[in-house]
């Protein structure tokens, strides 16, 4: 379903050095990574908000660059940023982003409807976001991502603010949605919720990859490991407890 | 294009232009305030009626109201547009979804004209429809209207055409800036602008400056306006005709070719807002007269941190330029208008005006530093230990002396030097800026006496009324005692009364602050 091959991406300085991945139909695709090791910049250019240095991305099969439109159709996306329209109700967002995708006002008011119940939100569905916290914008956000049905769903960092009932269900309908063909690309440092979640998981490390493969195989020779720790051994040389202790006494003796 | 698209972004921009910025007021949420913005340009539409009403003749009535239009159109251009032409969350929410980017392109044109139209009708009509009623003919209030918002609509599309244009020609990674100058670039030309009008349209010299200054008033959308609205009532003078084609014909014009050239890559150019926040690394100037005034401002550590971070917001925060700069480039306008004029009546006024606005916008540059937006990180100012605000406020009142202030009394100073007599010249700039800093000093006092359980944001307020009233009014006196004397004794009388002034402001400014533990910590 999502095919990138070679991916290459620089600002200033590289960030992304020749990805190369595959995830089939119904894949959860946990993406992990230091921070500024190029997950978001991925699933930007995933979903169409930046172009490549160089290197060929395809979603369903339409090369991003060049079908933009019908990539677009597909996805659907939950940013990393919070933003939102805050001056409008979860409602007048829900209806506004069903018509940008064509869909029929009486139908998206009932899905609409459904999603706000789900998410605790049926109370405020007629406040403006304005008043809203973290988590209230998240699962709004979430709404917006999921109405349209798409087939493949860019997540980057999806509990970001949501509370723990929240959290339970929301990986619980990532489950569902992946076990109705929808392949999920889910980036997150909550690796706790990857490994529960996620059938496959990616480290990036420096803008390439350094690990690639399910949670048992990243485990392979790293036995009692948890992901925590599979994760450190790959991104990182140091001992991080070890230099938090050093820094913490180094400060005490200052 | 999809019409469906369409629809529904022009509803949904229109609604959230409606409803106001989205700025939270601590845990209150402010509403409904583009409707009070409204209800202010509809007092201001009553007032203009009103002078409408007393004008002894139609065409004086009409400059009036459009003269008035397009400075509120200037400043809405200042404050809103970019809000209105580029909202950055549209890059999350938005440019992943199937959209049309002509329709989206479409959209957001529609409702900036919309409302640019609302702003326009409601300043105008009222004062249009009186001028109708006194002088005929009975269809100059919608000739009236028509030249407003073609002025208007001209306006909003040159600076969308001016943007993609500067965009193409220096890259799209600096977009936020590139709109936030050209919002600036373009609201000082509409008020420029309507300085030169005045000058073509009622001062009959024929220097060679004049005649300069009357052709390019010609290209102003305000002389489109009013040839529009004097053709229509059958008052044109002669060549008018042709500047109210000009009228019509250049908002076409800049829609064809902003829909031609610009209209396909517009999703490309909104993209560059998230490629441009995404990982564009931003090197910090430091500036060159940083060290400076950060020695002065050095005498205590709030006093420091007050400096560090209302330097920093002032040279790099983007909301903050695009408030607060043009308080201080509009001086410098004044000065350019008032120095070319400085055989009339009107230049003595401005003269004594321009030390004062240049004071006030010191004072209003601490303001909006205060209230800027970017201060998300006040959460470190109200978890610090600090006993009072005034420390940390007397480094931000250094950091806009040293960042704002000194470089305007810079400009002021080359066109002093160009348009006045040497002594005269000293005089003025040497007031300028021992009224700045004294004011600075004033505005500071204020702020340390109010109890530390005033929220910045209250205080914020609470300076925008009568303190400021207050400081206008006392450095225009100064300043008009200082400058009545034109001359050698206008010149001295000037640095005689700026020099206490600046040594008073200055020392209060810089000095150590006493400590002042028993008024709490700072919220």
């Amino acid at each position: 379903m999502i095919r990138i091959e070679g991916l290459e991406k620089s600002f200033n300085r590289p960030v992304l050095n020749g990805i190369t991945l595959a995830v089939p139909t119904g894949q959860v695709l946990g993406y992990l990574g230091a921070n500024g090791a190029g997950k978001t910049t991925t699933i930007k250019i995933l979903t169409g908000q930046l172009k490549p240095t160089a290197g060929t991305v395809t979603v369903g099969g339409h090369d991003v660059s060049r079908e933009p439109a019908r990539v677009k159709a597909l996805i659907g996306y939950v940013p990393e940023t919070l933003a939102v329209y805050e001056q409008l109700t979860p409602m007048e967002f829900l209806r506004f982003v069903g018509a940008l995708h064509d869909l029929g006002d009486a139908e998206v008011t009932r899905t609409a409807t459904k999603f706000l119940e789900f998410l605790d939100l049926a109370r405020e569905r007629d406040q403006r976001m304005s008043s809203f916290s973290k988590g209230m914008r998240k699962k709004v956000v979430l709404a917006s991502a999921l109405l349209h049905r798409p087939k493949v769903l860019f997540l980057d960092e999806p509990l970001d603010g949501l509370d723990a009932n929240a959290v339970v269900q929301l990986k619980e309908l990532i489950r569902r949605l992946a076990e109705d063909g929808v392949t999920v690309f889910y980036s997150s440092h909550v690796l706790d919720v990857v490994e529960k979640v996620c059938d496959r998981i990616v480290i990036l490390k420096d803008g390439r990859i350094a690990a690639d493969g399910t949670m048992e195989a990243l485990r392979a020779g790293r036995a009692g490991m948890s992901l925590e720790e599979v994760f450190s051994s790959l991104t990182t040389t140091e001992d991080l407890k070890a230099r938090a202790r050093g820094f913490y006494d180094g400060l005490r003796s200052a | 294009m999809s019409f469906r698209q369409y629809r529904a972004l022009v509803r949904t921009f229109l609604r959230i232009a409606w409803r106001g910025p989205a700025a939270t007021d601590g845990a209150r949420v402010r509403r409904g305030a583009l409707a009070g913005g409204f209800l202010g340009y509809l007092v201001i539409g009553l007032v203009m009626m009103f002078l409408a009403g007393l004008s002894p003749e139609p065409r004086m009535g009409g400059f009036l109201l459009q003269s008035m239009s397009f400075m509120m159109v200037a400043l809405a251009l200042l404050n809103i547009y970019g809000d209105l032409v580029f909202d950055a969350r549209d890059v999350p929410l938005l440019f992943w979804r199937p959209i049309d980017p002509r329709a989206y392109l479409a959209a957001r044109l529609t409702a900036i004209a919309v409302y640019f139209a609302a702003v326009t009708t409601v300043i105008n009509l009222p004062g249009a429809v009186v001028l109708a009623l006194r002088f005929g003919p009975a269809w100059y209030p919608a000739a009236h209207m028509l030249g407003a918002f073609a002025g208007s609509l001209a306006a909003i599309l040159l600076a969308l055409l001016l943007l993609f244009v500067l965009l193409r020609a220096i890259g799209r990674e600096r977009l936020r800036d590139t709109v936030a100058w050209v919002q600036i670039v373009v609201t000082f030309l509409f008020l420029g602008g309507n300085q030169l009008l005045s000058r073509a349209r009622f001062l009959e010299d024929a220097t060679p400056i004049s005649l300069f200054v009357g052709r390019f008033a010609l290209l102003m959308p305000m002389s489109w306006a009013a040839a529009i609205a004097d053709m229509a009532a059958g008052r044109a003078l002669p060549g008018q005709a042709e500047v109210a084609l000009l009228g019509v014909a250049v908002p076409l014009g800049m829609a064809a070719i902003l829909v031609t050239l610009f209209g396909r890559t517009y999703a490309d150019v909104l993209r560059a807002l998230g490629e441009g926040d995404a990982k564009r690394e931003k090197p910090a100037s430091r500036g060159l007269l940083r060290p400076w005034f950060e020695r002065a401002a050095s005498g205590d550590p709030a006093s420091r941190a007050g400096f560090l971070l209302s330097w920093a917001t002032i040279r790099r925060a983007r909301d903050f330029k695009v408030r607060a700069l043009p308080q201080f480039g509009l001086p410098v306008i004044f000065a350019a208008m008032t120095f070319l004029r400085s055989d009339s009546s009107f230049s003595a006024i401005m003269a004594v005006f321009l030390p004062s606005m240049l004071a006030l916008s010191a004072c209003n540059g601490l303001v909006c530093l205060i209230g800027s937006p970017h201060a998300d990180a006040r959460w470190a100012w109200r978890v610090a230990p600090l006993a009072a605000p005034a420390p940390a406020l007397r480094g931000g009142a250094l950091a806009v002396l040293g960042a704002l202030v000194l470089p305007v009394l810079v400009g002021l100073a080359v066109l002093a030097a160009v348009a006045l007599p040497p002594l005269e010249a000293a005089g003025f700039v040497a007031l300028s800026a021992g009224l700045s800093v004294a004011a600075l000093r004033v505005e500071h006092g204020w702020i340390d006496s109010y109890p530390c359980s005033v929220s910045l944001e209250d205080l914020r307020r609470k300076m925008m009324g009568l303190e400021i009233l207050a400081i206008l009014i006392g450095a225009t006196v100064v300043a008009g005692v200082a400058l009545a004397l034109r001359g050698w004794i206008g010149g001295w009388g000037s640095i005689a009364l700026a020099a206490p002034l600046l040594a008073w402001g200055w020392h209060g400014l810089a000095r150590r602050t006493r400590p002042r533990n028993e008024r709490g910590g700072v919220t």
